[in-house]
C-alpha cells in the first residue's frame, strides 16, 4: 500500500472575503438566475461555405507526404482573426512552419497578403499566436509562439508588426503554445500567460516504435514543461512573476489557457488544459497570486478522475445560469469535457450528460470555442479534430489522421446535438485541424470561423443563414486608458425575459486568438432591454434599450454612450 | 514330440509378447497414456512407489494444479524436471503453475525458456503473453500472441487475450476485429462477448454494446465481469435516470456474488456521483478504499463528493491523499510508457524500481529491479539496492 501522510492537515479553504476587494470593485454577483420563460430555439438554419480560396487566402500548412511524422511536426499551427489597422474590419494571421502570414480584409470582400508590406518574415517552427494592445496604443499586437521560441510582435500604427522580442522579458527557450493576455491585477495593462508544452529535443527520442510501427512519441515520453506568466510593466517590458504568483505549480505540458472570472469576484482566474497531465484551474487572489484549484473544483481530470489529453478550452455559460461553464478538447476515446460552473469553486462534468460522449469521442479535438452559430441566444459547441499520428491508420482501423470539424448545437435544456451533417460542406471533409479562430470577418451579424489544418490550407467558414435569421448585437469594448479591447470585461444582457453573460476575451481555443467583440444572438427579441458591463477596474455601467442587429462600440466612463455604431445595412451594402 | 514343440513355441511366444509388453509399457508414450488416466490418489501412490518416474511426477503435478493445489503441483512439476530436465511439457506446466500462484518473475522466467526451446509452444506463449500484458508490457503481449495466432490462427484463448491487449491501447477497431474473429470461432465464448461489449462501449455504440453483455449475462447470469459491463453501458445510455437505476441494479446483484470485486464499487460510485448523488457516492467510495486503499480515483472522487457535501475537512484530506497516490501514479506510468518504447531498457526499469521503493511498494521494486538486473546482470549499484529491500522486506 502507498504510504501516507500522517496527517492530513490540508489548511483550510481560504474563503476568500468578498468584502474589501478592492475600492471601487464589485462584491461577488449573486448567480443570475435561470430566467422561466421558454428558450426561443431556432430551427437550425445555418450553413457554413469555406470562402478562404474565393477571397484570396492560399496559406497552407503540410509535410508533402513525409512519414511519420515527430510530435513537434504534427503540433502547429494558429491562427487570429485581429483587426490590425482598426478600420473595422477583421485582418487574420496564419501561424505555422516554416512562415506565418498576415492577410488584410478588404471590407469583408477580399483578403490581401500583407506578409511582407507587414514585415512578418519570420521563419521557423512558429505553433500559434495571440493578440492584446499590451502597450495600450490602441492597436492590437501579437505574440507568436513555437518552439523553443516566442517573438512579440508590436503593431506599429497597423502599418507594420516590428518584432520587440529582445528585452520585452518574453523571450523564451522552452516549446510553447497557446497564449493568452488579461490583465491581472486590474492595472490597466494587459499581463500575459504564455503555455509551454514537454522538453522534446529535436533528433533525441523523434519517433517510437508501437510494435513494428514507428510514429510520434506521445507527451509521456518527455518531460513536461510549465508556462510563463508575466506581468506587464507598462514600460513596453515583462517581468516573469511564475513563481511569486504561484503559477509554477501548473502540471505542464499545456495546450489551451483561457483567462475568465469563474467565480465572479472580479479577477480574472485562469485555465489550462494539459495533455496527459492533471487540468489547472488557477484562482486568482488578488495581489498577482493565484490559487490552484484544479482537483478542488474538480476540473483537473474527466469525471471518473482520470488524467486528460487537454488542448483545446473555452468558457461560456452554456446554460444561462450567469455562471462560466468550462469546456475542454481532448484526446481520442476521452469525453469532451463540459464542466458546469455549479458556484461555490465547484464543477461538475457533464459531457456525458449533455450528449457531447458520443459524437465527439472518437476524434482527437484541439481548436474549439462556444459560439452561438444561429444566433438563438444559446451557446453551441465547434470543434476542429485531427489526429496527432499522422500514421494512425497503421496502428488502428477505426482511426484516421484527418478528421471531420464538428457543430453541436444547443438544444437550450442543457443538450447537445451534433448538426455537422447539416452546416454545409466543410464538415464532410476530414482535415488535420489545429487552432480555431472566431470572428465576424465581413459584420454581417454571424460568427464566421477560422480554422488550420496542418496538412492543408487554411479554411475560413462563413456562416450563412438559411431563412430565418436570429438577430444579434455586439459589443466592441474600451476602457479609454489603456485596456482598448476591454479584455476581461463582463457583459451581461437582457432580451426578452433571458440574460447572458460573456466576457470579453481573445485567449480561447488553441494556438489561436478570436475577434475581440461579444457577440450575442438573442433570437426573435427586437431590442436589448438591458446591458450591464463590469469593467476590469471592477466598475459597472449600464445601458438600456439598444438597437439590434449592430456593433456597439462602448468607451468606460461615458455614461454607457456609444462611441460608435455599425448596423447590420453597412455590411450588408458590401453584401 | 509334437506336443513337447508346441509348449516350448508357446512359452518362447508367451515369453516374447510379455517382454515386448513390457517394453511398449516402459514406453513413454505408452505410460504417459496410463498415467494420465489416473487421478490424484493413485498418481500419488505411484510416484510413492516410483519417485523416479519423471511422467508420474508431471502427471502428478498436473493433476494437483487441477485440483488446486498449487504449492504441491509446483513442487511435483520441479521434481519431474529435476529426473528429466529436458522436458518441454514440463516445464510448460511449471510456468502454468507459476502463472497461477501469481509468481510472476519465476514465471516468466519457466515459459520464456520454454518458449526458447520450443518456439510452437502455443499455451505457455499465450501465458508469456498474459504475463506482459499484466506488467503493461501490451506491445510485447501482443508480439507474443500475434506470434501464437500464426501457429494457430482458431485459437480462441489467444484471440481474446490479443482484443484485450489491443482494448487496453485503444486499439479499438482492431480490438474489434480480433473479438469478432474469436467470436466467430466460439459464438458463445462469455469472456469475449464481455470484451467486446467494452470496446463497444468506448466507441460509444451503445446498443451494440448493451446487446452483448445482455447475450453475456443470458449465457452465464451469474458472470460479474457481464453484470458490470452491462452496468456500465447502461451508466452511459439515455433516459440516463432510468438506465442508472437499472445498472445500479446490476451492481447490487453482482456484489451478491462478488462482495470483493473492486469495479463493481468503482463503478456504482462514477453513476452516483454523475447523478449527483454524493451520500450514496461515498458510501460505495468508501467500499473501493476498503478492497484497493490505494486506489486514486477513488480519493479523487471522494474528494468532490464531501465537498459537494460541505464537509471541506474531509474533503481536503481525501484531496490530500490523491495527490499523494496521483503523483506516485503519475511516475510509475510514465515510466511503464518509456519501458513500453524501450523495452531492453535497464535504468528505466532501475527508475521505476526507486519510485515503488519511495511510494512504500517494495514488492513492487524487488520486480522491477530484478527485471532490470535480467537485462543488465552486473549493475552492482542494483545488486545492492535489490539485497536492501530484501533485507528490509524479509524483517518483521
Amino acid at each position: 500500500m502507498i504510504r501516507l501522510p500522517r496527517l492530513f492537515i490540508a489548511p483550510l479553504l481560504g474563503l476568500v472575503a468578498l468584502v474589501g476587494a478592492g475600492c471601487g470593485r464589485d462584491r461577488q454577483s449573486p448567480p443570475v438566475s435561470v430566467p422561466a420563460s421558454t428558450p426561443q430555439l431556432l430551427p437550425w438554419n445555418v450553413q457554413f461555405r469555406d470562402v478562404a480560396s474565393k477571397l484570396g487566402i492560399h496559406y497552407a500548412l503540410g509535410h508533402g507526404g513525409k512519414t511519420p511524422l515527430t510530435i513537434l511536426e504534427t503540433a502547429p499551427g494558429g491562427c487570429a482573426f485581429v483587426d490590425l489597422d482598426q478600420d473595422g474590419w477583421q485582418d487574420m494571421i496564419l501561424v505555422g512552419p516554416p512562415k506565418c502570414a498576415v492577410y488584410r480584409n478588404d471590407h469583408g470582400q477580399r483578403f490581401e497578403d500583407v506578409t511582407s508590406q507587414m514585415g512578418l518574415q519570420l521563419q521557423g517552427p512558429w505553433m500559434g499566436c495571440t493578440v492584446g494592445d499590451y502597450n495600450g496604443d490602441g492597436y492590437p499586437d501579437v505574440l507568436l509562439t513555437g518552439y523553443r521560441r516566442t517573438a512579440l510582435l508590436k503593431n506599429d500604427g497597423g502599418r507594420r508588426l516590428l518584432d520587440v522580442t529582445r528585452g520585452s522579458g518574453v523571450e523564451s527557450s522552452k516549446w510553447t503554445t497557446s497564449a493568452a493576455f488579461c490583465d491581472i491585477d486590474a492595472d490597466g495593462w494587459l499581463d500575459l500567460y504564455v503555455g509551454a508544452y514537454v522538453g522534446y529535443r529535436i533528433g533525441h527520442k523523434d519517433l517510437c516504435r508501437v510494435g513494428a510501427i514507428e510514429s510520434a512519441c506521445g507527451p509521456e515520453m518527455y518531460a513536461g514543461e510549465v508556462g510563463r506568466m508575466y506581468r506587464n510593466r507598462g514600460d513596453g517590458s515583462f517581468e516573469d512573476i511564475t513563481h511569486v504568483s504561484g503559477l509554477s505549480r501548473a502540471s505542464g505540458k499545456t495546450w489551451g489557457v483561457a483567462f475568465a472570472d469563474y467565480d465572479g469576484d472580479g479577477r480574472p482566474d485562469l485555465y489550462l488544459a494539459n495533455d496527459q497531465a492533471p487540468g489547472n484551474l488557477f484562482r486568482n487572489l488578488g495581489e498577482r497570486r493565484f490559487e490552484e484549484q484544479g482537483v478542488g473544483s474538480g476540473t483537473a481530470y474527466d469525471a471518473g478522475g482520470s488524467v486528460q489529453g487537454g488542448m483545446g478550452v473555452d468558457w461560456g455559460d452554456y446554460d444561462e445560469d450567469g455562471r462560466l461553464d468550462l469546456f475542454v478538447t481532448t484526446y481520442t476515446y476521452q469525453v469532451k469535457e463540459l464542466y458546469r460552473n455549479e458556484g461555490k469553486g465547484l464543477f461538475q462534468p457533464v459531457g456525458l450528460e449533455a450528449g457531447l460522449a458520443g459524437p465527439t469521442s472518437s476524434h482527437v479535438a484541439f481548436g474549439t470555442g462556444f459560439i452561438d452559430a444561429n444566433n438563438d441566444g444559446h451557446l453551441d459547441l465547434f470543434i476542429a479534430n485531427g489526429h496527432v499520428r499522422d500514421n494512425m491508420a497503421k496502428f488502428d482501423r477505426s482511426q484516421s489522421y484527418q478528421q471531420p470539424m464538428q457543430l453541436l448545437a444547443n438544444r437550450g435544456d442543457g443538450t447537445f446535438e451534433e448538426v455537422s451533417p447539416r452546416a454545409g460542406d466543410p464538415f464532410k471533409q476530414r482535415i488535420v485541424g489545429r487552432g480555431v479562430a472566431f470572428g465576424d470577418y465581413d459584420n454581417d451579424g454571424q460568427v464566421d470561423v477560422l480554422v488550420m489544418d496542418l496538412e492543408g490550407r487554411a479554411r475560413l467558414l462563413h456562416n450563412e443563414p438559411v431563412g430565418e435569421r436570429g438577430n444579434w448585437v455586439s459589443f466592441r469594448l474600451d476602457d479609454g486608458r489603456r485596456n482598448h479591447e476591454g479584455i476581461g470585461a463582463r457583459i451581461t444582457l437582457e432580451a426578452s425575459g433571458r440574460r447572458q453573460v460573456r466576457e470579453v476575451t481573445r485567449g480561447r481555443s488553441v494556438l489561436s486568438a478570436s475577434d475581440c467583440r461579444a457577440y450575442f444572438g438573442i433570437g426573435r427579441a427586437t431590442v436589448v432591454d438591458r446591458i450591464t458591463i463590469r469593467w476590469p477596474d471592477g466598475r459597472t455601467e449600464e445601458r438600456r434599450h439598444l438597437a439590434v442587429n449592430r456593433s456597439h462600440t462602448l468607451r468606460q466612463g461615458r455614461g454607457g454612450q456609444e462611441a460608435s455604431s455599425r448596423s447590420i445595412a453597412a455590411s450588408a451594402q458590401n453584401d | 514330440m509334437l506336443k513337447r514343440r508346441i509348449a516350448v513355441l508357446a512359452l518362447i511366444g508367451v515369453t516374447i509378447v510379455a517382454v515386448a509388453g513390457f517394453l511398449v509399457w516402459r514406453q513413454p508414450t505408452t505410460q504417459n497414456a496410463i498415467l494420465s488416466r489416473l487421478d490424484v490418489s493413485a498418481l500419488s501412490q505411484r510416484v510413492a512407489s516410483d519417485p523416479t518416474s519423471s511422467r508420474a511426477q508431471y502427471w502428478y503435478g498436473k493433476r494437483l494444479a487441477e485440483a488446486g493445489n498449487l504449492p504441491q503441483a509446483e513442487a511435483a512439476l520441479r521434481t519431474s524436471l529435476g529426473l528429466q530436465p529436458d522436458d518441454l511439457v514440463a516445464l510448460g506446466e511449471l510456468g502454468k503453475v507459476l502463472f497461477a500462484e501469481t509468481k510472476t518473475e519465476e514465471a516468466f522466467q519457466v515459459l520464456r525458456m520454454t518458449v526458447g526451446r520450443d518456439p510452437n509452444a502455443v499455451e505457455p506463449r499465450t501465458m508469456l503473453a498474459a504475463l506482459y500484458q499484466a506488467q503493461g508490457a501490451t506491445q510485447r503481449a501482443m508480439d507474443e500472441l500475434n506470434v501464437v495466432l500464426k501457429q494457430d490462427a482458431h485459437n480462441v484463448s489467444a484471440l481474446y487475450q490479443l482484443g484485450a491487449c489491443q482494448a487496453t491501447v485503444q486499439q479499438y477497431g482492431n480490438a474489434e476485429a480480433t473479438f469478432r474473429l474469436a467470436l466467430h470461432e466460439a459464438p458463445n465464448d462469455v469472456r469475449t462477448l464481455v470484451g467486446m461489449s467494452r470496446v463497444l462501449r468506448a466507441m460509444r455504440r451503445l446498443e451494440e454494446a448493451e446487446a452483448m453483455a445482455r447475450k453475456a449475462i443470458q449465457l452465464d447470469p451469474e458472470n460479474v465481469d457481464g453484470l458490470t459491463a452491462l452496468a456500465q453501458v447502461l451508466a452511459m445510455s439515455r433516459p440516463l435516470d432510468k438506465n442508472r437505476d437499472e445498472a445500479l441494479g446490476l451492481l447490487r446483484h453482482a456484489r451478491a456474488i462478488d462482495a470483493n470485486r473492486i469495479d463493481i464499487p468503482r463503478t456504482a460510485a462514477e453513476i452516483l456521483t454523475a447523478a449527483g448523488r454524493w451520500r450514496e457516492a461515498v458510501s460505495e467510495l468508501r467500499e473501493v478504499i476498503r478492497i484497493a486503499p490505494d486506489s486514486t480515483q477513488a480519493y479523487f472522487l471522494l474528494a468532490r463528493a464531501y465537498r459537494q457535501l460541505g464537509q471541506l475537512v474531509e474533503s481536503q484530506r481525501a484531496e490530500a491523499i490523491f495527490r499523494t497516490c496521483s503523483a506516485y501514479d503519475h511516475r510509475v506510468n510514465a515510466l511503464r510508457d518509456q519501458i513500453a518504447a524501450d523495452m531492453d531498457s535497464a535504468q528505466l526499469r532501475f527508475a521505476l524500481a526507486e519510485v515503488h521503493a519511495k511510494a512504500g511498494f517494495p514488492e513492487r521494486a524487488i520486480v522491477a529491479l530484478r527485471s532490470g538486473l535480467e537485462r543488465d546482470p552486473k549493475n552492482v549499484q542494483a545488486q545492492k539496492r535489490l539485497a536492501a529491500i530484501l533485507k528490509q522486506v524479509s524483517q518483521p
